[in-house]
């Protein structure tokens, strides 16, 4: 029983070793990456259009108007008056 | 048309309306009532009012009467609405400007002529918090509030509804802020005269309008003298001073009259350079603004108010 567990140890031990330099080597012969171009073509995508901004829509803003000088009484003055408070 | 003066809320207040003379005299006199209780109710200037009860209460919960608690609530509303312009907070500032006393005694005694409180800047009105089933208010710590302008346009609106049950038509003023309620008998519009903020025995235009709101906002009204500086009650929130602006009145026509009185306000802090974001966000009101020169600015909308039959006039 313990010379078993001592092979078993060894034949991990051994494969492991294998694996890893069989690994390393076929790793060390791949062939190397090459940077990436553009297919004959295919150009860079050309920037975007920008929008010019919306005009405002019907009513949306407030005109502060002058105003002419107004009439302010036709004969009597209203007994309503509005002032600051 | 009868009338009924008497004065309330540091105002002149005037009631108007047509109808029997008898139900007339009641209306008149149960109005008078209401304002007497609303008084005590919404007062800074008294401890016993309830709301310088919640002002004492900032940093717990304050259970309020459904009237105080329904005026909080419009006044967020419309500190929402006007971009923060319009902040009840801005009590302690006003009292730093002066406005420590009733405007009665000012007019009568002068104010402080040091403040007798030290500046602060004006709470975020953002933090009070409402608790509507249980009718509760959370305020800050520090923070107290000045519900006078909004309270007095909501008043006069209660005030104008009851009246119109003894009325056929009626408007009440409080003091330039008025709501109106029917028409007079033949005509298709109330005739309200603007006040010239320059020379208050001048007119500047009538306005013709229906039933609703009219409030105006001045800075030549409430005003006083602190050591060098001429004060005024429009505290700018984002300053915490009496606001710089280049309108000396702004009159506001609304359906309500707390709408009105609150826009007039927080339109004339903005002033001509910053009045549009305002605008544009209530488009349901109209508004005319007078300069320092005396020259009006209207809204597109306000033409519908004004008396042009003038040849004079034209668009």
């Amino acid at each position: 029983m313990k010379s078993l567990k001592s092979s078993l140890r060894i034949w991990i031990a051994a494969t492991s070793l294998v694996g890893f330099l069989g690994g390393w080597g076929l790793l060390a012969h791949a062939a190397k990456p090459v940077p990436f171009e553009n297919p004959p073509g295919i150009t860079a995508p050309a920037p975007l259009p920008t929008l010019e901004p919306l005009p405002p829509l019907n009513g949306s803003s407030i005109n502060l108007q002058p105003l002419p000088p107004l009439p302010s009484s036709q004969g009597a003055q209203p007994f309503l008056r509005t002032k600051g408070s | 048309m009868e009338y009924h003066r008497f004065r309330a809320m540091n105002s002149d207040i005037l009631l108007a309306a047509e109808g029997e003379a008898t139900r007339l005299a009641t209306g008149f006199k149960q109005v008078q009532t209401l304002f007497e209780d609303k008084e005590r109710r919404f007062t800074r200037f008294s401890e016993d009012s309830e709301l310088a009860k919640l002002n004492l209460s900032a940093g717990g919960w304050f259970h309020a009467s459904a009237e105080l608690f329904e005026v909080l609530k419009l006044a967020r509303d419309y500190w929402e609405a006007t971009d923060g312009l319009f902040n009840p907070a801005i009590l302690g500032a006003l009292e730093h400007a002066g406005y420590d006393r009733s405007m009665d005694e000012i007019r009568a005694h002068g104010a402080a002529q040091v403040a007798t409180r030290g500046w602060e800047n004006v709470p975020d009105f953002s933090a009070v918090r409402l608790d509507e089933p249980a009718r509760a208010i959370w305020m800050p710590v520090g923070m107290r509030i000045d519900l006078g302008g909004i309270a007095k346009g909501w008043i006069s609106e209660q005030a104008t509804r009851e009246l119109s049950s003894f009325a056929e038509a009626c408007a009440v003023n409080a003091g330039g802020d008025m709501f109106l309620a029917g028409l007079p008998a033949g005509e298709n519009a109330w005739e309200v005269a603007l006040e010239d903020p320059r020379d208050p025995e001048r007119s500047l235009a009538i306005l013709n309008v229906g039933p609703g709101a009219v409030a105006t906002s001045s800075i030549t009204k409430r005003c006083w003298q602190q050591g060098e500086r001429l004060q005024h009650h429009l505290i700018d929130p984002r300053t915490g001073t009496p606001a710089e602006t280049d309108w000396l009145s702004v009159t506001v026509i609304a359906s309500s009259a707390a709408a009105a009185e609150v826009f007039a306000k927080a339109l004339l802090i903005a002033g001509s350079l910053e009045f549009n974001a305002i605008a544009q966000h209530n488009q349901e009101i109209a508004f005319i603004a007078v300069d320092d020169q005396g020259g009006l600015w209207g809204s597109n909308n306000i033409w519908e108010y004004l008396d042009v039959t003038n040849e004079s006039v034209s668009r």
